[in-house]
């Protein structure tokens, strides 16, 4: 239910599974994958990552097509409208304002990290970041981190106010100004035709960066250690005692889970821009199947057989431990050692940048919706709206930038814990409130290839089972150090983090502002004679748009 | 590179690639997406 005068809607069936896989695509794929596995495992770490696929991954997945695609029938876009319906209830659909709550939040910090791709893609265009060829291993990866910090204003807060417009402020007005004007432009002319450009121009500048890399042998015949299958050998080589500890299984989960965005508030909104009989098992899996490839045919082969060629083994260990000290930190280490090393740094961070880019996109989307079906706002309302919004939120994470300290607050319990709870809110509303037997007869509506029966079993029990084991592992793991961080340390004498609480401000202000939104919009809906609470079979005839019919 | 990673390796990665092949291939074949 919105003011637009010309409904959104997708152009074709082939860019709706590139803008959902482009959603899924992102850093973690080529960056967080091969650590991960590297630290757990090595090749035994796919035998859980791909059980979880199987039983957690592909399973979510479908039943976020289906809830999207049911949801459009009824004139729905956004995630607390259509969680409501599938929950039947005023509880499902407060609860589904977290599925708008993700995507904008974590907004607030991914289109920085998207700038700082296209800092270094522009840097090496430029010359290089100042990283000397002959020095040691030890003292690159230190001008490494210098760059690193100076790039993101890690060394302290106020990164706006550094020595007049900080470079980094460019390039996030940049790269925002370019995710406005897509998000702008619509579904189909904006979001849709840049994926179908971007998705295939990421696989091939990969495909670049990947010939480059196994084809460098023992670049320095003094070190014959350090060649391409030693790398190889380093991220695939199991270590099968690993599958033996939680953290393997719990590593593997995770992976899978925030790798395919499912409970990311995303493939609810796209999906439900499709018609009552537009496939969406085959559609569902396709885009799986893309992140997949993306993550484990070209993210586990480049990036620490790269690191390992020309790194070694113990520098290479010594820079695995995340997302950020991977990418940003090692890898430029690696390019300046490298022949040609200036102009694949360039392709493989503008690769970055368009990964991350088709994901900071969808994620701008579902607020939008929810803005223009809730509030009632035009398509330029809303995106006005949304804009204002991130400009805030970007300009709190880009001037308190001290140790990234809010950045990775943000990240941890929206990006983090929060998915967890809206993906666990989706299945148990898929599977048990509006029953795994109806939900499973929606989705084969109009599918190409029809979800396997064992698949009932798996989407009532296995897979709500699977994910509270992983989700209460988590916080076993995990939350003691960020609740610390909230409240500080009596035992140690360490105060709670200034950024920290700041962080939760806007974490807390951003859930008050979007329940104010749900109660708003279901007043209107209700208002509108609309079926919010899912009581009624759809009435196609007020259908979405959605996809082009098929020629007979 | 030991023949445990090997195989590890080449398993999971053509898995991945057929999976995907198999998946654009019935997409592109039928682009309406029904039956």
């Amino acid at each position: 239910m919105s003011n637009n005068a010309t409904p959104q809607a997708w152009g074709s069936r082939l860019g709706i599974i590139l803008a959902v896989s482009g959603s899924a695509v992102g850093l973690g794929n080529f960056l967080r994958f091969p650590g991960n596995a590297a630290e757990n495992g090595g090749g035994a770490f796919l035998i859980p990552y791909f059980i979880a696929f199987l039983l957690l991954g592909i399973p979510i997945g479908w039943a976020e097509w289906t809830m999207g695609r049911y949801g459009g029938r009824k004139g729905f876009h956004s995630a607390p409208a259509i969680m409501g319906l599938w929950g039947r209830g005023a509880i499902a659909r407060y609860m589904g304002s977290f599925g708008v709550l993700v995507p904008l939040v974590v907004y607030f910090y991914y289109v920085l990290i998207e700038a700082w791709c296209l800092s270094y893609a522009w840097s090496y265009v430029s010359g290089g970041i100042g990283i000397v060829p002959g020095q040691t291993v030890t003292e690159q990866v230190a001008a490494s981190e210098l760059y690193f910090n100076e790039t993101t204003g890690a060394n302290f807060d106020g990164l706006l106010a550094q020595g007049g417009l900080h470079p980094s402020v460019i390039f996030w007005g940049i790269t925002f100004a370019l995710n406005i004007y897509f998000l702008y432009r619509g579904l189909h002319r904006g979001i849709e035709t840049f994926c179908r450009w971007a998705m295939p121009a990421m696989a091939v500048c990969a495909l670049i960066v990947l010939v480059r890399v196994l084809t460098l042998g023992t670049p320095d015949p003094s070190l014959p250690d350090q060649n391409v299958a030693a790398g190889l050998n380093f991220m695939w080589n199991p270590d099968f005692a690993a599958l033996g500890n939680f953290q393997t299984w719990l590593a593997a989960t995770g992976q899978i889970f925030f790798s395919l965005s499912v409970g990311f508030g995303v493939v609810i909104n796209y999906a439900s821009y499709l018609k009552k009989n537009d496939d969406i098992v085959l559609s569902s899996l396709t885009s799986s199947a893309t992140n997949e490839f993306f993550e484990v045919a070209l993210g586990g082969m480049i990036t620490l057989t790269a690191a390992v060629v020309f790194l070694g083994l113990v520098a290479t260990q010594a820079n695995i431990g995340g997302t950020f000290s991977t990418g940003f930190t090692a890898l430029p280490v690696v390019f300046v050692r490298m022949p040609l090393g200036d102009f694949f740094g360039a392709v493989w961070f503008f690769m970055l940048f368009l990964a991350a880019i088709t994901s900071s996109l969808s994620m701008l989307q579902p607020t939008k919706a929810f803005f223009e079906e809730a509030l009632g706002l035009t398509h330029k309302g809303a995106t006005v709206l949304v804009a204002g919004l991130c400009i805030a939120g970007n300009l709190f994470v880009l001037w308190f930038s001290k140790g990234l300290v809010a950045l990775d607050t943000l990240d941890f319990w929206v990006g983090t814990f929060m998915i967890f709870v809206v993906a666990g809110t989706q299945i148990i509303c898929f599977s048990w409130v509006f029953g795994a037997d109806k939900g499973l007869e929606e989705a084969n509506r109009g599918a190409q290839i029809r979800i396997p029966r064992v698949f009932r079993f798996i989407i009532k029990y296995v897979s709500p089972v699977y994910l509270i084991v992983i989700f209460l592992g988590f916080c076993w793991y995990n939350l003691p150090p960020y609740v610390r961080s909230v409240l500080g340390d009596p035992a140690s004498g360490t105060p709670a983090n200034r950024s920290v609480i700041y962080a939760w401000l806007v974490i807390l202000g951003s859930i008050a502002m979007l329940m104010v939104v749900t109660a708003i919009g279901s007043r209107r809906w209700r208002a509108a004679g609309m079926d919010i609470d899912g009581k009624r079979p759809p009435d196609d005839s007020t259908g979405p748009i959605g996809l082009p019919e098929r020629p007979k | 590179m030991t023949i445990l990673a090997i195989i590890f390796m080449s398993t999971a990665v053509l898995s991945v690639i057929v999976l995907a092949i198999w998946c654009y291939y019935h997409v592109l074949k039928k682009p309406g997406g029904k039956p």
